[in-house]
């Protein structure tokens, strides 16, 4: 009963893949028919064999050159259709794994913020490069070779019966044999493989994280430390893979045993009917030169089948990045407008990681105007970040509602959202590439004059016109290494390139001097004149001259009002600006 | 050894003979397998034209008798072979660890300039796989070294029983062998320039993973995907191409291969025709035959092999040989230092490839022992890389950069606390808070733990997880706010005494409250030690002995923050901005 169970699981993942593949279906049909045709030529050749074979045995000179002529046109024949399905298999592969990482990338670019975040990035990147290709080679090559062996195995059954049914029938027995005994086995197999393939991205993580963290690793002397740790996932991947590698013994002696085995049948059944006058020597020599193409194809199967399983394996890897849910997709309520005027308003706002956790935000209310600058403060760890990530979309509220400029967020697609929204996170993000691209992000149509508009106001124009090519200037490692501040204005520039009517900053200037944070907020104040602005900030300054201050303090909402009214109405905030000037005043 | 290229492939040998050491006796053992395996192919061939040849002369009584007996060969044999081959992946598993861990270890070793400039994707795949393709030369080894014994042995027999036949088999072993060297140049290129892109798609990946909150919210996830498919076409056409030529190797050996076993079994059944070979004779020297040249096939395709794997092993070949200089430099060291210094720059600079004007220029200053010095100055005027150029991760492109006991990035290379240096970005590890405090400080009692976050206010953020400080941190250490990831690396710092501390915006994310409890116990925690902190904080700054003002790469102006603010200069104006 398990055993069903297994193949089933297996044959859905299977066709799962297969279903995926399908815009290659034709690719794959084309490449059997082209490896049957390999099979039937290597019959051909068999056949030339056993003609030379038999000749000789009965010392009949023509039979041989018959046999050598049609083994030479077998050889030509082959060359050109190894050539072709090479060609084939190549370009299979090639287009059917983009197609999959695409495919799988793009899920992630849909799965819920919370969903991906739970898997480490140095897994993710190994499922999409790893496992997704491993599988999809799986598919076409194992696959296609399991088939095609399948095929060969008939054609060279028939072949076999017309020479003698008896030998044959035999060998065909054995086949059953080693199926019997190669399916529980594929099943531990299959186990072993999700173990090891786990165990390796987890060396692969520490890896990532190793590599993502060089200046810990130099500066605080960790190289010893963490080779240590790196050696201790080694470990267990070998003995992962040694447990592996012991039932791939197994399998691959199955496969030896049922080949030899069979060939010591034909010797043993044939030599018996040598005795009985059912067969001459000759029959049996020629039998035996040629029967490897019976056998052959049955110690493929084996080792195809190990591989298949594997394949089978990260293939299950790929699909639980395909299974995750999706972000909230909510169907807009027909054509409601935008109303900018409106701002941003916050329902009783709630929000735990999963249900039944400790609220991290609780019942949070509170307008943000257009044309105003809303400031959110509170002491770090208070929720500031968690409540941009709400306001923006990566989390989904447990409870209460968010308007979007007049619309509730359960009636708004994020699709519909997301252009409206500009965003600056904590931490600068910079993808490999130009400025331009950086700025830009694909919107390639979007004239270069909205480019340099967003670059000034972001205050980050002059520096990138300091390289002699400007915006086509490569940054990243392999370009012009950015300081923390400059990625800040880089961000901002990307968010104001999107013309947003609602802008969320999270602690924009934390890496800026006093200078540039002064025009920075200027730049800020001439964006909200048309904007809603949600800035989370510790500044001092920018609390002041903010139009709303909301204070928040371990997850809850103290008070919202002008920072005077604030320091006036809660004895908490005025607590934290006091505490704050005390630090500043000394300056000057 | 022919060509240079070959001569490459004996310089690999040298470095996987180095790692193969250590495993001499599993290495021995798998080569006396490896002569059972070569027995095992030989007497299959044998048997079948001994057995054919017994039929005719032997009862049946002896013919089962026989067959028994092969039997129990076989078994055993299938269970040496077993062993074998799991010896084998033993090994290949043993040496790709060892040498995965080398490479990790210069990785790690790196300078720290070069290291940035590589692509993330890159360094992984040449720890990860890159080594594999090392191991994968040692099981081509080993299949290269079975197949020529078997050859041998095949040889020595057909000599035997047909000199024609053998000096045929000789000739096709040449025929077929060279046939498919004229690729070999091609396939190691190929399979070099196949594994260049495939690390740069890989690090696609991985940039598209770490990126996924930006590309969510601008939308760019298909202009990225569009990226990496333009990409995957390059990679493509370098994968096609290897794969043809994979292919043209392979067809021409085989058809070359068939073509000699057909005027192979024709001239036994000619000559059968001639004189009296027995019908299991001619069994026997057709599988002789086949067993003679069929391996030159794989041999062939093992050398092949050998070359792809040499074309992608050289790139970590030039890793490993990179081992970090530690004897340049000793003797610039300035004998004498009038005062107790903890540092000192001598006219610095720094100017990268990359940048059109040196982002570090004519530096020179000194740090006192028990001197807390602030560096200010508009962003993008160089701090970080000046912090970056004393903690010894940058080799400055001119001048000196001295600690007490040599140059700083010689004692960086020498795994001591000499310097704490506490980076604008702080990275973390997938472990518990703790492992993330104590990093590689074994034997840190809970209470030193506990000062030390108290000390970074970081205790209350603790004691909100239900496994305190067991709690484990997510990648990068998400599931931690901006500010409370900064007081866990501050946290870092009051674990460790070191002569000298260097700080680059500790506080950048903090609020003014927790900035001010943990300034006040990092001021008292520095009390007699030697500190320098890059802020944007000009009221962090003040409190410093001495502050360094620095603009566009060089020092403007230095001094106190009384006698700063008296010459109404740069300092000045950052002091009152935003007021």
């Amino acid at each position: 009963m398990e055993l069903l169970k297994e193949l089933n699981k297996t044959s859905r993942i299977l066709l799962r893949l297969l279903r995926i593949s399908s815009p290659y279906s034709g690719w794959m049909i084309l490449l059997l028919v082209i490896s049957i045709a390999a099979s039937l030529i290597e019959v051909g050749y068999m056949e030339s064999i056993r003609r030379i074979v038999k000749g000789a045995t009965e010392a009949n000179a023509g039979t041989v050159y018959n046999g050598a002529i049609l083994g030479l046109a077998m050889i030509v024949l082959r060359f050109v259709g190894d050539a072709w399905s090479s060609h084939m298999t190549v370009t299979l592969n090639n287009r059917s794994v983009t197609h999959l990482q695409t495919q799988l990338l793009s899920k992630l670019a849909s799965s819920s913020y919370q969903e991906t975040g739970a898997y480490h990035s140095g897994d993710l990147a190994n499922r999409v490069w790893d496992s997704a290709r491993d599988a999809q080679l799986g598919l076409n090559e194992k696959m296609i070779s399991l088939l095609r062996n399948g095929i060969q195995l008939v054609i060279a059954f028939i072949y076999f019966s017309w020479v003698n049914i008896t030998l044959s029938l035999g060998l065909i027995g054995y086949t059953l044999l080693f199926i019997f005994l190669a399916v529980p086995i594929s099943r531990w197999l299959h186990k072993s493989y999700d173990i090891r393939n786990a165990l390796t991205a987890e060396r692969d993580s520490l890896l990532t994280e190793v590599i993502h963290a060089p200046e810990e690793i130099r500066t605080y002397a960790l190289g010893s430390h963490m080779r240590r740790q790196f050696q201790k996932k080694w470990n267990m991947v070998v003995k992962q893979a040694m447990k592996v590698s012991l039932l791939e013994r197994i399998v691959d002696a199955t496969g030896r045993l049922s080949t030899f085995g069979g060939m010591l049948f034909i010797l043993i059944v044939g030599g018996l009917q040598i005795y009985k006058g059912q067969l001459d020597i000759a029959g049996l020599a020629a039998f035996l030169v040629a029967s490897g193409q019976l056998t052959r194809p049955l110690e493929s199967i084996a080792g195809l089948w190990a591989g298949l399983m594997e394949a089978v394996s990260q293939a299950n890897r790929a699909f639980d990045v395909m299974d995750m849910p999706n972000e909230h997709h909510n169907k807009p309520a027909a054509d409601l407008a935008f109303a900018p005027e409106k701002g941003v308003v916050l329902q009783h706002l709630s929000f735990s990681y999963a249900k039944g956790k400790e609220h991290v935000l609780a019942d949070i209310s509170f307008h943000a105007c257009s044309s105003h600058i809303t400031v959110i403060a509170g002491p770090s760890g208070s929720g500031k970040t968690t409540l941009l990530h709400l306001l923006s979309g990566l989390y989904v509220p447990t409870m209460g509602s968010i308007y979007y400029e007049g619309l509730h967020h359960d009636n708004l697609s994020l699709q519909k959202l997301r252009p409206r929204m500009g965003i600056v996170p904590q931490e600068p993000f910079v993808f490999e590439g130009t400025f331009r691209e950086n700025i830009k992000l694909g919107s390639e149509e979007q004239s270069d004059d909205n480019m340099i508009i967003a670059a000034k106001m972001a205050f980050i124009h002059e520096r990138i016109m300091l390289h002699p090519s400007g915006y086509d200037t490569m940054i990243g490692s392999q370009g012009v290494q950015l300081s923390g501040g400059e990625k800040q204005r880089l961000t901002l520039a990307r968010a104001l390139f999107k013309k947003p009517s609602i802008l969320l900053l999270d602690e924009p200037t934390s890496s800026q001097d006093n200078l540039t944070d002064e025009n920075m907020n200027l730049a800020l104040r001439d964006a909200a004149k048309h904007r809603t602005v949600i800035v989370v900030t510790h500044r001092l300054a920018s609390m002041r001259r903010a139009d709303q201050v909301v204070f928040l303090n371990n997850g809850r909402m103290i008070a919202a009002g002008t920072h005077d009214e604030l320091v006036a109405k809660s004895s908490e905030y005025a607590d934290f600006i006091h505490q704050q000037e005390i630090t500043e005043e000394g300056r000057v | 050894m022919k060509n240079p290229k070959t001569a490459s492939v004996w310089l690999h040998w040298s470095i996987i003979l180095r790692f193969l050491r250590p495993y001499w006796i599993i290495g021995s053992l798998i080569a006396v397998l490896l002569l059972g395996d070569a027995v095992f192919d030989m007497s299959v061939a044998f048997t079948q034209g001994f057995f054919i040849d017994a039929l005719q002369e032997n009862g049946r009584a002896e013919i089962m008798r026989l067959s028994f007996m092969i039997l129990s060969a076989l078994l055993g044999f299938i269970l040496l072979l077993a062993v074998h081959r799991y010896l084998l992946v033993w090994l290949n598993y043993a040496v790709h660890k060892d040498m995965s861990l080398h490479v990790f270890d210069a990785v790690n070793r790196l300078p720290f300039l070069f290291f940035q400039k590589q692509l993330p994707g890159d360094i992984l795949l040449r720890v990860k796989e890159d080594t594999k393709h090392g191991t994968d030369l040692i099981e081509a080894a080993v299949e290269f070294i079975t197949v020529l014994i078997i050859i041998g042995l095949s040889f020595g027999y057909l000599m035997k029983v047909d000199r024609l036949l053998a000096v045929f088999a000789i000739v096709s072993i040449f025929l077929i062998f060279f046939s498919s060297r004229f690729f070999d140049k091609r396939l190691q290129s190929e399979a070099a320039s196949v594994e260049t892109e495939e690390a740069e798609a890989q690090n696609k990946i991985l940039e598209y993973m770490n990126g996924i909150a930006v590309i969510k919210h601008e939308d760019a996830s298909q202009w990225l995907i569009s990226r990496f498919a333009r990409h995957q076409t390059v990679l493509h056409r370098y994968r096609s191409k290897l794969a043809m030529t994979e292919t043209m190797a392979d067809g021409t050996a085989m058809a070359v291969f068939s073509t000699t076993q057909l005027i192979a079994l024709a001239l036994i059944g000619l000559s059968a025709a001639r004189d009296t070979l027995s019908p299991g004779m001619i069994v026997a020297c057709g599988l002789l035959f086949e067993l003679i040249v069929w391996p030159v096939l794989g041999l062939s395709r093992q050398w092949s092999k050998m070359y792809k794997a040499v074309g992608a092993f050289q790139r970590i070949y030039d890793w490993m040989e990179k081992e970090p200089s530690l004897e340049a430099n000793k003797n610039k060291l300035e004998s004498s230092w009038t005062e107790p210094l903890e540092l000192k720059l001598t006219d610095v600079s720094f100017w990268p490839h990359t940048a059109e004007r040196p982002v570090v220029e004519g530096i020179t200053m000194e740090v006192r022992a028990g001197e807390i010095v602030a560096v200010v100055g508009p962003s993008g005027a160089g701090k970080s890389t000046l912090c970056k150029l004393m903690a010894g991760l940058y080799e400055p492109t001119s001048g000196l950069v001295l600690l007490p006991n040599g140059s700083a990035s010689e004692q960086l290379m020498k795994e001591n606390e000499d310097v704490t240096y506490v980076s604008q970005s702080p990275a973390f590890f997938s472990g518990s808070i703790r492992d993330n405090m104590v990093l590689n400080k074994m034997g840190i009692s809970d209470l030193a733990l506990i000062a030390a976050a108290e000390s970074a206010a970081l205790q209350s953020v603790i004691e909100q997880f239900d496994d305190k400080y067991e709690a484990q941190l997510e990648e990068k250490g998400l599931n931690l706010s901006g500010g409370q990831r900064q007081r866990l690396s501050m946290s870092r710092v009051f674990l460790r005494q070191s002569g000298l501390y260097i700080f680059d915006e500790p506080t950048s994310a903090l609020d003014v409250q927790t900035e001010q409890k943990v300034m006040q116990s990092l001021f008292s925690f520095l009390d007699g030690k030697t500190a320098i902190m890059v802020t944007h904080k000009m009221e962090l700054a003040r409190l410093a002995n001495r502050i360094v003002v620095m603009e566009s790469g060089r020092i403007v102006e230095e001094g106190t923050h009384d006698e700063l603010m008296q010459r109404r200069n740069l300092y000045f104006k950052l002091c009152t901005s935003g007021m």
